[in-house]
């Protein structure tokens, strides 16, 4: 059975410096994938070539069996993809309404009431600028717009990085409702958390993978790599 | 000095700012969103101008309006797919001089197909009223101009602010990036933009037509002009350049009473200033 | 992107390369024209020292035409209007030059510190408020008509009696002035200050960081392009006996541009060999092609995006490829 997305042996770069090395790794339908490592090991890249962002040399990216490593980024998105970077993507010049507005122009029929679902507090903020809102309130600006999509595969780059355990709850919740319809990969420092959330977990250390198996495990391999 | 004249100084000044805010718009989206500084900015106005001298001769004044701002989006969305887009990305300096050559060469097609002479576009009839003011008869054409400013400024400013692809090219000017990842097509949404500015430095060329002299050097004139706009006003500021142009508009008309070199002068002076004191423009909300 | 100050010492390839070069120049009446000869030295020592600052520093300057004029004009007021005996006359030659990089400093003092595209157009804007006081000063400048009858300078006048020079010897003179400006460059570009005028434009940030104080840097390089600019304007009008507004217009700006990128501005002589095929492009194609600019346009677009090494750029990458350095 085919995975949901296979990242097949890609090669990343940053500028001139080489940040992954073949890195494979897979995402099942209706699974959260943990991906996890220290600050630089490439957690960052790996999102970002998944969502094209970033350029992958060599290897292949497979999405819903279809390939997709020449594909820019807005035609990965509009196959159901969403990405949220690690400072939650909010647009400052723009309102948290028009935020979510933004999902209106490249997908039809988006509902903005189902980002009020899971994150009712922000109807109180709709008429703010980005700029002003917390960061928690960006953070969960960011999520409900990447929900909104309804995509198959949600990449997450550190949603809970700096947040109240109030917001992690949060976080967790809506993480389990819907991940029978949206698979999750998780980039997370907070190592507890996305081993309790996840069914499997990827370990990479300075752009390489080196762990890569069930969360029980993972976690005395993540002790001897990062500090837990 | 009668308080007529002063009013007749004042509406030229308002109506000449208003030329060149409708000129200097193209230029400035063009620098904000794509970051292209596109010379041939000067071309497309000047072809806005022609193109208006042509089909006037065929219909009337309305119908060459709309056609022709319609025929320059989209030789401006042609030219941008073609070429325009491939210096999409580089550095400033590419883009100023890459365009320079693209203008140098519409420029000159200008003197293949209508030849070396100026033309002159006369007004048409409904517009070439004139209105009392005091002493003075005052051309309404002047405050025809001022009025399609106000629209066009109205109607970008709507776009920007109430569409969603207004918003979207909002957010594109702030963070490319997570625009892309939202789904939106980014060389798509360029593509609209471009049009846009070439139809909007159509419609300048075409509204100019009729009060300046339609040479080969008009192009490039505005242009000029277009840049202190957009230095002074800030680049990707509506409000500064709308605020920049009638500030300009009427220091150009005043000083022009004495002498219209000067007054050029002038105005370059303020670019001039305006870059060493006030990089990011007179509302400080420039790039 | 080559380095031009490569090597310290001159191999004999270098020196022959000079020789052959300085030899073509000192013939050129010959080969073409004497008015075309002229040009070429005159508009190329204005396009290398336009490349002081933009293949060297890295700064895009779009008004430099207005060094140009500054010192054509001081030139030509002064030969016109101060009645020195015309013995001395040549001594307009360097304080037009001074004059021009007076004017280079106070501008560059205040612009040089602007991005990329706020100093391209903070130059220009200077170009266009110069171009305007000019036209503006009718009276003394001669306005748009320019300004005639510029009396030449006249050799001799101590033992007998002062000789006025053929145009072929006015060749020689500039083709003299010429080279002392090289030669002056070329020791400015290989000295420290012309290493790290190189290290600004290679990555100002790193430079910062090691202690180079990038402002005075451009600063200076700036003053030096504005001298070397205004010494070609003071030619320019001592040759020719004549300055007009067209030669601080923007377009001469451009043109300036267009022909350091058309030679290659990453190598020395770039510019020069850039300013040599513009102006027989101009003189040629004009004569064939009525709408020349097209092909002047069509070219300077394809150069910026495929050839950004121009001629002489990309003939040295292709040489070193085939016969090593």
């Amino acid at each position: 059975m085919n995975a949901l997305l296979e990242v097949n042996n890609i090669d990343s770069f940053w500028g001139t410096a080489q940040v992954l090395w073949d890195i494979s790794l897979e995402v099942e339908k209706g699974k959260v994938v943990a991906l996890l490592g220290r600050n630089g090991a490439g957690k960052t890249t790996t999102l970002r070539n998944i969502i094209g962002l970033s350029k992958s040399i060599k290897g292949s990216i497979k999405f819903k069996g279809q390939d997709i490593t020449r594909k820019p980024a807005h035609e990965r998105a509009k196959m159901g993809m969403s990405y949220m970077p690690d400072n939650a993507g909010v647009l400052h010049n723009l309102t948290c309404l028009e935020n979510l507005r933004l999902t209106q122009v490249g997908f039809k029929n988006v509902d903005l009431d189902l980002a009020f679902k899971y994150f009712p507090s922000l109807r109180d903020h709709l008429r703010k600028a980005g700029r002003s809102l917390s960061g928690g309130e960006q953070r969960m600006l960011g999520l409900a717009r990447a929900c909104l999509t309804q995509p198959e595969l949600m990449l997450l780059d550190e949603p809970t990085s700096g947040l109240s355990p109030g917001f992690v709850k949060i976080l967790s919740a809506m993480i389990k409702e819907i991940r029978s319809e949206t698979s999750l990969l998780l980039v997370e420092e907070n190592i507890p958390l996305a081993l309790s959330l996840s069914d499997k977990a990827y370990i990479l250390v300075e752009g390489k993978i080196v762990f890569d198996g069930p969360p029980d495990e993972a976690r005395s391999v993540a002790e001897k790599y990062i500090i837990v | 000095m009668g308080l007529d004249y002063l009013a007749t100084v004042l509406l030229n000044g308002v109506s000449f700012g208003v030329l060149l805010i409708l000129a200097a718009l193209g230029l400035s989206i063009y620098w904000a969103l794509m970051d292209v500084i596109n010379l041939a900015h000067a071309a497309f106005i000047a072809w806005g101008a022609y193109i208006s001298y042509s089909l006037m001769q065929i219909c009337g004044f309305w119908f060459a309006l709309i056609v022709g701002m319609v025929i320059m989006a989209g030789i401006g969305a042609l030219l941008y797919a073609g070429i325009i887009k491939r210096i999409v990305g580089r550095m400033p300096a590419h883009s100023i001089l890459f365009t320079f050559g693209i203008a140098l060469v519409l420029i000159e097609l200008l003197k293949v197909f209508w030849g070396v002479y100026p033309k002159s576009i006369h007004l048409p009839q409904e517009l070439a009223s004139v209105i009392p003011i005091g002493d003075f008869s005052y051309p309404f054409y002047r405050l025809f101009i001022i009025g399609v400013g106000l629209l066009v400024v109205v109607g970008l400013w709507s776009f920007l602010e109430k569409t969603n692809v207004g918003i979207a090219v909002r957010a594109a000017l702030e963070n490319k990036e997570i625009v892309a990842a939202l789904g939106i097509n980014i060389p798509r949404l360029y593509l609209l933009i471009f049009g846009i500015g070439t139809g909007l430095a159509g419609l300048a060329g075409f509204i100019a037509a009729p009060i300046v002299a339609v040479d080969y050097e008009m192009g490039w004139h505005f242009l000029l002009l277009s840049f202190v706009l957009v230095v002074t006003g800030g680049v990707g500021s509506l409000g500064g350049i709308c605020l920049a142009g009638i500030i300009l508009g009427i220091l150009y008309a005043a000083v022009a009473l004495i002498t219209p070199q000067l007054a050029s002068a002038v105005v370059f002076a303020a670019m001039f200033i305006t870059i060493a004191a006030l990089p990011r423009g007179i509302l400080g909300r420039g790039m | 992107m080559m380095d031009p100050l490569a090597s310290k010492k001159l191999p004999l390839r270098t020196i022959g390369f000079w020789l052959i070069l300085l030899i073509l120049l000192a013939f050129s009446p010959a080969i073409v024209s004497l008015p075309i000869a002229v040009d070429v030295l005159i508009f190329g020592l204005l396009a290398l020292s336009f490349n002081l600052m933009f293949g060297y520093v890295g700064l895009l300057s779009f008004g430099h035409a207005a060094y140009f004029g500054l010192g054509a004009y001081s030139a030509g007021l002064i030969l016109k209007y101060l009645d020195i005996p015309l013995t001395v006359g040549w001594v307009v030659i360097p304080i037009g030059a001074l004059i021009a990089a007076l004017g280079a400093l106070c501008i560059g003092a205040i612009v040089v510190r602007r991005t990329i595209a706020y100093f391209a157009l903070g130059t220009l804007a200077f170009g266009q408020v110069l171009y305007y006081i000019i036209l503006q000063l009718r009276d003394t400048t001669g306005g748009s008509d320019g300004l005639y009858g510029i009396p030449r300078p006249l050799i001799g006048g101590i033992f007998s009696d002062p000789i006025k020079l053929s145009s072929l010897q006015f060749f020689y003179v500039i083709f003299f002035v010429f080279i002392i400006a090289i030669v002056i460059m070329r020791i400015i570009l290989n000295s420290p200050f012309g290493r790290s005028a190189v290290a600004v434009r290679e990555n100002e940030e790193r430079a910062r960081f090691l202690g180079y104080n990038c402002y005075r840097i451009k600063l200076t390089m700036f003053t030096i392009s504005g001298f070397f600019s205004g010494l070609a304007g003071t030619l320019y009008v001592v040759f020719n006996a004549y300055v007009g507004v067209d030669s601080v217009t923007w377009y001469l700006s451009g043109e300036i541009v267009f022909m350091s990128l058309l030679g290659g501005t990453g190598v020395f002589w770039g510019p020069l060999v850039g300013a040599f095929v513009y102006i027989m492009l101009k003189w040629w194609v004009s004569a064939y092609i009525y709408h020349w600019p097209l092909v002047v346009g069509a070219l300077f677009a394809v150069i910026v995006l495929w050839f950004r090494e121009g001629i002489l750029g990309t003939t040295l990458y292709l040489w070193r490829r085939r016969f090593g350095t």
